[in-house]
């Protein structure tokens, strides 16, 4: 798994981590039940502090993509492939509504429409 | 001219030495026993061979490593693959070594009455040794300088679009499977032959079993991390044998694909101009290094790998 950050780019380092995560799981190149690397070696290799990388695979679990288990460390869930492509369609579609101009309240308008 | 040269080094220069062994044979008939000395303990020469016997056992050897040798690396030049001269040097060395031990022989039996009282054993150790050390090396010398492998454009590499100031790092692993399962397999199996065979002996079965467990787990998983540092692949569960491959002798990367036959099979392989890191057939991240050798590891995405190695190779050049 690539992992990738820029530590001149705005976004907190932490989310670029689980950013990287996010793109691998929704390319399909993390299955289910594999484990993602251990924080300190990301951590090492990146040049970053370990509890950043403990930071982005918090946020990770948090949004349901990966289980942190005591022995086995960070492991991609069940439903991370179509979870992860989720995160990443409503990202673009964040994007794209900022870009266009609307808000926050309009685009839950639209959402709503289409979800009903 | 390159593979008149190969041909002198792996075939002639042993065919040679193994001239000049039988010639010399002919010549000391008359002054030789017919049991020469063919080892020596502590105490002296133990043990003493047929002359006849040890001579076609070694001439013959001898034979077969030069023609085995001259064949391979004729293939392997056919192929376009990389022909190191220190391998061509290993090869006349390996060929003239049986030749060398029976000059050895020959000479410390010379006008003597038996072999048990043959010459010292250093005497004979030295001679085997220096010739053919002395043959490897005219073979290196004869085979020239190692033409560098040609290192691709950077535009046929494939890359994985790092921008500048950005920091990676790529961790991945190839595992076949069915040889960690058939580690548990073959305890399962060992559990079931205890239990309904009363009369099996517990210890011979088991230190087999633990053999087979440690094989499998030491070749089952290779393991790579690609980042600034460098180029780490891993063998096995216990991540044993490692190497780590830093930039500066990094030429390029690249996939290749490995059938189940090449590199002649799993494991950690080492062959002409190459070091494999093979669990699986199938893709492999291949790095080329400056000397032209080229290390292989069986994993999966390799692609990806391959292309932040050329990255990061790219970023480390001015």
């Amino acid at each position: 798994m690539l992992i990738r950050i820029d530590p001149a780019s705005t976004a907190a380092l932490f989310e670029q981590v689980a950013a990287s995560v996010r793109r691998a799981l929704a390319a399909g190149d993390l299955a289910p039940g594999q484990q993602l690397p251990p924080a300190r070696e990301v951590a090492t290799s990146l040049d970053i502090n370990v509890h950043t990388v403990l930071r982005a695979y918090g946020v990770l679990r948090d949004e349901g993509l990966i289980e942190l288990r005591r022995r086995r460390g960070a492991v991609v869930t069940g439903a991370a492939d179509t979870r992860a492509r989720l995160n990443t369609l409503a990202g673009e579609l964040a994007d794209e509504a900022r870009r266009v101009g609307v808000d926050l309240d309009e685009l839950t308008e639209i959402v709503k429409e289409k979800f009903a | 001219m390159r593979t008149a040269r190969l041909t002198l080094a792996t075939a002639g220069i042993p065919f040679v030495v193994l001239a000049v062994a039988y010639v010399l044979r002919t010549a000391w008939a008359g002054r030789l026993p017919d049991t020469i000395v063919s080892h020596w303990g502590t105490g002296g020469p133990d043990r003493g061979t047929a002359l006849t016997s040890m001579t076609a056992w070694t001439l013959g050897l001898g034979a077969a490593a030069a023609v085995v040798a001259t064949v391979t690396a004729l293939v392997m030049r056919h192929r376009g693959a990389f022909v190191p001269r220190t391998a061509i040097g290993f090869a006349a060395w390996l060929a003239t070594l049986p030749a060398g031990v029976l000059i050895a022989s020959m000479w410390a039996t010379l006008d003597v009455a038996s072999w048990q009282q043959a010459r010292s054993a250093w005497g004979a150790v030295t001679l085997a040794i220096g010739l053919s050390v002395a043959a490897g090396a005219l073979a290196t010398l004869l085979t020239g300088p190692t033409p560098r492998a040609a290192i691709p454009e950077p535009r046929d590499l494939p890359s994985a679009g790092l921008a500048p100031g950005e920091r990676a790092v790529w961790i991945g692993a190839g595992t076949n499977y069915p040889m960690a399962f058939a580690g548990i397999g073959v305890i399962g199996l060992f559990l079931v032959l205890q239990l309904s065979l009363d009369d099996l002996d517990v210890m011979p079965h088991a230190l087999i079993l633990i053999v087979a467990v440690l094989a499998l787990a030491a070749t089952c998983r290779v393991r790579a991390r690609v980042d600034a540092t460098g180029v780490t692949l891993t063998l096995g569960l216990f991540r044993f044998p490692h190497r780590t491959l830093t930039f500066d002798e990094i030429a390029s990367a690249h996939v290749e694909q490995m059938s189940v036959w090449s590199a002649g099979g799993y494991g950690l392989r080492r062959g002409f101009g190459y070091t494999a890191f093979k669990v699986r057939a199938g893709e492999a991240l291949a790095v080329t290094l400056t000397s032209g050798h080229v290390v292989k590891a069986t994993v999966d995405d390799a692609e990806r790998a391959a292309g932040l190695v050329n990255d990061l190779v790219a970023a480390e050049r001015p």
